[in-house]
């Protein structure tokens, strides 16, 4: 609801104000990704919650405030993280930054959803890049990644989004 | 229940008419029933293929609305439309302001309303409107519109129609066929049996019999006709024989009668006519006995002489009035246009000549006329005003009236009368209702005034009270 609401006011809202609103509709986008992908079994079952793991800048409130929301059985859990933390429980990994600032290789074959908005993010290993087109959020879907680290991406989110590698 | 159009068509008309009405009714609301069943059954099609389609786009919606993808929402939308039926598909957003329509570039389809709360979802005004929330994880993100037309629904209905009309007319031509041939088993007989009522009506024929073509209640008339046809011709002959058997006893009555009257008047003449001369020859004797032996004879036989004179000239009288009857009865008749009143007139003045004494009020309606025999008039006007003259005798003043009013005479007078007990014997021959000491007559008068009467074919009869005078009225035709 509050996604939806916000990406309307996109319409209306002048450009300075465009930054403000810039951050909650990343989060919705967070939040609805996850209703499009599906973790393994193993993965789903684990406590009924799935953890979002923030790194680099600090999390925004519209991003901290998706915790507890739901998705299909489970609730979704925020932690804001270090880069070098231990992220081996995270089932979505953010990286609010526009640099490159993890190793994603690293990461390959675990079941992490990577989300990021660096211009080189799916190049280096990323699995869902954001960016910005004509005030409007996009995204583009390196589907081979996630099948590396088994998780399954919606075809309709894959229809939606700008580039999908394979 | 009267139809007065009905009333005038014959039955084979009425049957056909009936049998047409049923049928085009029957097919009519067969047709009737079809088109709306069909109508509903279509509407109810037309839904359900609508809400297919948006369970179809239903998914891709979603995840299009929930990530802002203007492109897909209008890909998708464009893609709901189905052969032509879907006018325009509107999709809002979870705060219902208008995302995406199909088309956006066509003018010519129905505008998007600016609220998809604005519109009365369902049939209206020739319009199918459908409409569905969608919802992802228990939030509404957008509301799906679509507006469909009924084009499709209405080319079919209207094709059915065509359908309904084309079965109309042809099962309408068939039973007009098929009722033209069954209604014969029905009117066959029934103009049969009208046929042969007229020819029984027009010539009276009996004879004839109708022809019984079916066992059914008509079967039944037309034997119930027949033994009606028997009865009444049995009936017929019956009284043919009897008509015959008194025509020939008429005849032969009439015959006998005839011969009987013409040998009484021959026998009466002949009688008054042979009595003359044996009664004159006792007066003429009795006079000449008186005449010559009078000195001889005693007062007694003279006395006896007289009475056989006055019998014997009494007689004589009644013998000319026999004759006169008589000769009323037999004698031709040449009927001219008289004057009564001048015969009356001429009556009245020989009995005022012959008795110059009395006093008369006599009163003659003037210009009376009548086509008569004018001789035998004569004697029965004369007959009349002499009994009018003789019973007034006692009256003074004696009034006689003689008038006319509408063609029926009268002869009136103020004189002794009679008693209406009596009147059928009035104008019988020799029927006296005064004694001949009080009026002196012979009773054959008003006979021959019958006689006369009765010749003309008229009628004559008379009205009367004791002392306060007569009235006889007679019609000449």
């Amino acid at each position: 609801m509050i996604s939806a609401s916000v990406m309307s006011m996109v319409l209306f809202l002048p450009g300075s104000v465009w930054a403000e609103t810039e951050a909650g509709l990343k989060a919705a986008f967070v939040y609805n990704f996850t209703k499009y992908v599906t973790w393994p079994a193993a993965a789903e079952q684990q406590g009924g919650s799935l953890l979002l793991c923030v790194v680099g800048q600090p999390a925004s409130k519209a991003l901290l405030s998706l915790k507890g929301r739901k998705v299909r059985a489970f609730h979704l859990d925020v932690a804001e993280l270090k880069s070098d933390a231990d992220l081996s429980h995270c089932h979505i990994l953010y990286v609010n930054s526009r640099k490159s600032i993890l190793d994603l290789d690293a990461f390959s074959h675990r079941a992490m959803l990577t989300i990021g908005f660096s211009e080189t993010f799916l190049s280096q290993g990323g699995m869902i890049q954001l960016y910005q087109e004509k005030r409007r959020l996009r995204f583009n879907i390196n589907n081979g990644r996630a099948k590396q680290a088994h998780l399954k991406i919606s075809a309709k989110l894959l229809l939606l989004a700008g580039k999908v590698l394979r | 229940m009267k139809l007065p159009l009905l009333t005038n068509l014959s039955i084979k008309q009425k049957l056909t008419l009936m049998t047409l009405t049923s049928i085009i009714a029957g097919v009519v609301l067969i047709g009737i029933f079809f088109l709306f069943y069909e109508r509903i059954q279509m509407r109810k099609q037309l839904a359900h293929e609508v809400s297919v389609v948006s369970k179809v786009a239903h998914a891709q919606l979603k995840v299009a609305l929930i990530f802002d993808d203007e492109i897909t929402l209008q890909e998708t939308a464009n893609s709901l439309d189905f052969d032509g039926t879907v006018d325009r598909v509107c999709i809002y957003g979870d705060d219902l302001s208008l995302k995406a329509h199909s088309y956006p570039d066509s003018v010519d389809l129905p505008p998007c309303f600016s609220s998809p709360l604005d519109v009365d979802i369902g049939f209206v005004g020739g319009k199918y409107f459908f409409r569905e929330d969608i919802y992802s994880e228990g939030d509404r993100v957008g509301t799906l519109l679509i507006q469909s037309n009924l084009s499709n629904v209405n080319q079919q209905i209207k094709g059915y129609s065509y359908i309904v009309l084309n079965t109309l007319a042809i099962v309408s031509a068939i039973s007009f066929l098929v009722a033209m041939v069954l209604q014969r088993a029905v009117t066959t007989p029934l103009s049969n049996l009208a046929r042969v009522a007229a020819q029984v009506a027009e010539n009276s024929d009996y004879a004839v019999r109708a022809s019984k073509m079916s066992n059914d209640e008509l079967g039944q008339v037309v034997d119930a006709f027949n033994t009606m046809l028997s009865t009444i011709e049995q009936r017929n002959n019956e009284l043919k024989a009897h008509k015959a058997d008194l025509e020939t006893t008429v005849q032969e009555r009439t015959a006998e009668l005839r011969a009987a009257n013409q040998e009484l008047e021959a026998f009466s003449f002949s009688v008054s006519h042979d009595l003359r001369s044996p009664l004159r020859a006792i007066d003429g004797f009795s006079q000449a006995l008186l005449e010559d032996y009078g000195e001889q004879l005693d007062s007694t036989a003279q006395g006896y002489l007289d009475r056989v004179r006055l019998a014997s000239q009494r007689m004589g009288i009644l013998i000319d009035s026999m004759l006169r009857l008589s000769r009323v009865t037999r004698q031709e008749m040449t009927l001219s246009n008289a004057n009564l009143s001048e015969i009356c007139e001429e009556i009245v003045e020989e009995l005022r000549e012959r008795n110059p004494n009395r006093a008369m009020e006599i009163t003659i309606q003037p210009e009376m006329s009548a086509t008569c025999d004018v001789r035998l008039i004569r004697i029965a006007l004369n007959n009349l005003l002499d009994n009018a003259w003789k019973y007034t005798r006692t009256k003074e003043p004696a009034t006689i009236v003689v008038s006319c009013a509408d063609g029926v005479y009268c002869v009136r007078d103020n004189g002794a009368g009679f008693d209406m007990r009596y009147a059928d014997k009035l104008f019988g021959a020799f029927q006296r209702l005064h004694s001949n000491e009080e009026f002196e007559g012979t009773g054959v008068g008003l006979a021959t005034v019958a006689r006369v009467i009765s010749r003309h074919n008229g009628e004559i009869w008379a009205r009367s009270k004791v002392n306060e005078g007569a009235s006889f009225f007679f019609t000449l035709p």
